[in-house]
């Protein structure tokens, strides 16, 4: 055996001599290890580039979703059903001062500063620049050009900042809906509030979020219930108009309102405090509870109907006289003084023969039907700002109770619970709650069914009869098959009835063949006018408001009007049977 | 000198996919920068563009179209009866009471004339079909004026505000 070199030939000597066998698994062992080793470098290999793979095409993002994201304004828009812009977010121009490291004399920095910014005074500025505070804000939302003037002073302590600032370019439309933002950029009030999350969120704030609200509709509600307001001096209107198959808010209107743009101030310039609260930020459609009167006669009759205790609208029922209960007294306006038929009740608006009906139904049944009309709950939609229905606990809802709420007193619900209970009545009898987001067909809510079919054809022709021939005849916009019912009711203020305030208002739909949108507008505290010949009742003061908004609107929601379709009434009324308010 | 040869072969080879992936490296970094830029430009042009339609939409807000109507334009919605469901229902208002029976009996449509049409008289107006007798004939048209007036002042229309009766 040779020696191996370098090796002590006695070490070498003395170690077992290596078995043949044994070398031979040595070695096969080794070009194991390394098979596996080579074998190792592609699977690494691959795994990279499968990882490459994974990385750039499966998670990757396409130019256009970069660009989408990066160019996404700092908060999302918001548009109406036609994507107009409602609320959008843009970089605006501020000026900010640190005080401790201005270079120039304050006081005449402050005058040159005044001359460029005329809305502050030479003082108020003086002030910001003598301030002690490290940082102070000297305007926000300047022009590009004042931005210029005031870069060109040169001063190393004023800054140009662009600052992301609420643009709402229709100003005080759909005001309390829409809500304000804070400085920080959160919601306050309104549809900002409710979907604060959704328009901050950093994918979600690229796509606008689209509301059902239809800006024509609502400006021609606006302007028409502003003026409205104006001529009768009254202390605030509201108004809301509703799809009835899908439940779209397309116009919620209250008076008075305020300028989004400068929440801080109120109408009148003056700045806005809680302590000077003029009403402005208090949206009365959802908030606002009112004992809407009349109108909630047709929730009584409906409610009977598809209970069972009244089968015929031909019945007959006692209104010769008062109806004396439980120390109340319940009389009719306009008083017939004989008995009276469910139709002639309804556009007579007979509270005697309503709380008849309501006492045949009874207490259960009317608690049930207003229970699933959604009355004895806050209403059903996004905004957060909702007021309780007020009504009596079940151990009080005797019969004196039965019969007032039958024609709307002594419950108070919102404009929009009535506008949702109208849609209800004429939709067939399907409630949707109300929503502030587009919808369609597919994406509209099933809804519940409250009243059957026949019931809604029923409630349908009553409703068209209180137009034709009873207290809502001046909102008969001709062509568009109007129906509705008027409602009057004593104010509640602070728990208590206002004498000599009324609220007033009128609950609508059209057309009535085919119904597709419900119509509320209400006044609160009419005094009376020229062209209402100084009444202030519904039929008189709401009702001609409303011929004109759905001859505003219609057109514009494709709503053609034909002279020659109409609802059968034949057989309501007996002939010639007319109703002067 | 074969193995010099060989390790020269194997150098130059080397230093060509290096400089080849270097090439490509660099051309793939300053496709990436443009992309970049392009991104920089869009973001800037979408800013930019956010920024006009702002101002474009607070000067066609409801409100302004409001006041506009208020102040200059003064139109009113329309009435049920004036919008028509189709052009039959249009050309029934062109026949009158004293056109809904014909002398002869024979059912006669109303006979229609183009609204704006060549005034007469005018070099090269080529002449108009003559209705039938005693057919009767919606015309509306530019006045006729003296051919020695500029036909840019011929055409001028003047439209004035539709007075309303009622509130708007």
């Amino acid at each position: 055996m040779a020696s191996i070199p370098g090796l002590d030939p006695n070490l070498a000597a003395t170690a077992p001599a290596a078995v043949a066998g044994e070398r031979v698994t040595a070695r096969a062992q080794a070009r194991q290890r390394l098979a596996f080793l080579i074998m190792l470098f592609p699977v690494l290999a691959l795994f990279v580039l499968g990882r490459l793979i994974d990385l750039a095409v499966l998670q990757g993002q396409t130019a256009g979703e970069i660009v989408a994201v990066t160019a996404a304004p700092p908060r999302g828009d918001i548009v109406d059903r036609n994507g107009i812009e409602l609320a959008r977010t843009f970089e605006a121009y501020a000026i900010t001062v640190m005080p401790a490291r201005l270079t120039s004399d304050p006081e005449l920095l402050a005058g040159k500063l005044a001359e460029i910014l005329p809305e502050q005074s030479r003082d108020e500025i003086l002030e910001v620049l003598t301030s002690r505070q490290k940082l102070r804000y000297l305007a926000h939302r300047v022009l590009p050009s004042q931005a210029q003037r005031i870069n060109n002073l040169g001063d190393p302590a004023i800054e140009v900042a662009r600052e992301a600032q609420r643009l709402y370019p229709n100003y005080n439309l759909a005001a309390q809906m829409l809500g304000y933002t804070n400085e920080q950029g959160h919601g306050l009030i309104g549809v900002e509030r409710a979907f604060d999350a959704r328009l901050a969120d950093p994918v979600a704030r690229a796509v606008p979020l689209a509301l059902s609200l239809d800006v024509r509709v609502q400006q021609a509600m606006q302007n028409e219930l502003a003026a409205l307001v104006t001529d009768q001096n009254a202390k605030g209107a509201a108004g809301v108009v509703l799809d009835v198959a899908t439940g779209e808010v397309l116009a919620m209107v209250s008076l008075p309102d305020f300028n989004p743009n400068v929440p801080g101030q109120r109408a009148d310039g003056t700045a806005y405090s809680k302590e000077n609260d003029d009403g402005s930020r208090f949206n009365r459609v959802t908030l606002g509870g009112y004992e809407l009167g009349s109108t909630f006669k047709a929730f009584t009759i409906a409610s009977a109907l598809e209970s069972g205790s009244l089968t015929n609208l031909q019945k007959r029922y006692d209104a010769t006289q008062p109806l004396h209960v439980a120390g109340f007294r319940i009389k009719d306006d306009h008083a017939k003084n004989r008995w009276l038929t469910v139709p002639e009740i309804f556009i007579h608006s007979s509270n005697i023969g309503t709380a008849r009906i309501a006492i045949e139904m009874g207490r259960t049944r009317q608690r049930e039907f207003l229970d699933k009309l959604g009355f004895l709950k806050p209403v059903e939609i996004e905004v957060k700002e909702k007021a309780r229905p007020q009504f009596p606990p079940l151990s009080n809802w005797g019969q004196s109770a039965t019969m007032t709420i039958s024609y709307g007193h002594g419950l108070s619900v919102t404009p929009l619970h009535l506008a949702a209970g109208y849609a209800t009545l004429v939709n067939g009898g399907i409630y949707r709650p109300p929503t502030l987001l587009r919808r369609d067909a597919v994406t509209a809510a099933p809804g519940r069914r409250v009243f059957s079919e026949k019931t809604s054809a029923d409630i349908r022709r009553l409703l068209r009869l209180v137009v034709t021939s009873g207290t809502g005849r001046q909102a008969d916009a001709p062509g568009y098959r109007v129906g509705g019912k008027t409602g009057t009711a004593e104010k509640i203020e602070h728990g208590r009835y206002v004498h000599g305030q009324n609220v007033v208002n009128f609950a609508a739909a059209f057309p009535m063949d085919a119904p597709r949108y419900v119509l509320v507008a209400m006044i609160d505290d009419p005094r009376g006018s020229k062209a209402s010949a100084g009444f202030r009742t519904a039929g008189t003061v709401v009702a001609p408001a409303v011929r004109r908004i759905i001859e505003r609107i219609a057109p514009a929601l494709n709503v053609v009007p034909d002279g020659s379709r109409d609802l059968d009434l034949t057989g309501l009324l007996p002939a010639k049977d007319e109703v002067k308010e | 000198m074969r193995q010099y040869l060989s390790a020269l072969a194997w150098i130059a080879a080397t230093t060509a996919v290096v400089a080849g992936a270097q090439i490509i490296t660099t051309k793939a970094a300053a496709e990436r920068r443009a992309v970049t830029r392009l991104n920089i430009e869009l973001v800037e042009n979408t800013v930019r563009i956010r920024e006009l339609e702002a101002e474009l939409r607070t000067r066609t807000g409801m409100p302004e179209l409001q006041r506009w109507n208020d102040t200059v334009f003064q139109l009113s919605a329309p009435q049920g009866a004036q919008i028509l469901r189709s052009p039959v229902q249009l050309a029934s208002f062109a026949a009158g009471p004293e056109d809904a029976a014909p002398a002869d009996g024979a059912a006669q449509g109303p006979s229609l004339q183009y609204a704006i049409t060549p005034p007469t008289g005018l070099p090269g107006a080529a002449p108009q079909p003559q209705p039938p007798a005693g057919a009767r004939v919606i015309k509306a048209g530019f006045p006729a004026v003296a051919p020695s007036q500029p036909a840019a002042e011929a055409a001028r229309v003047t439209t004035a505000p539709t007075p309303q009766g009622g509130r708007r």
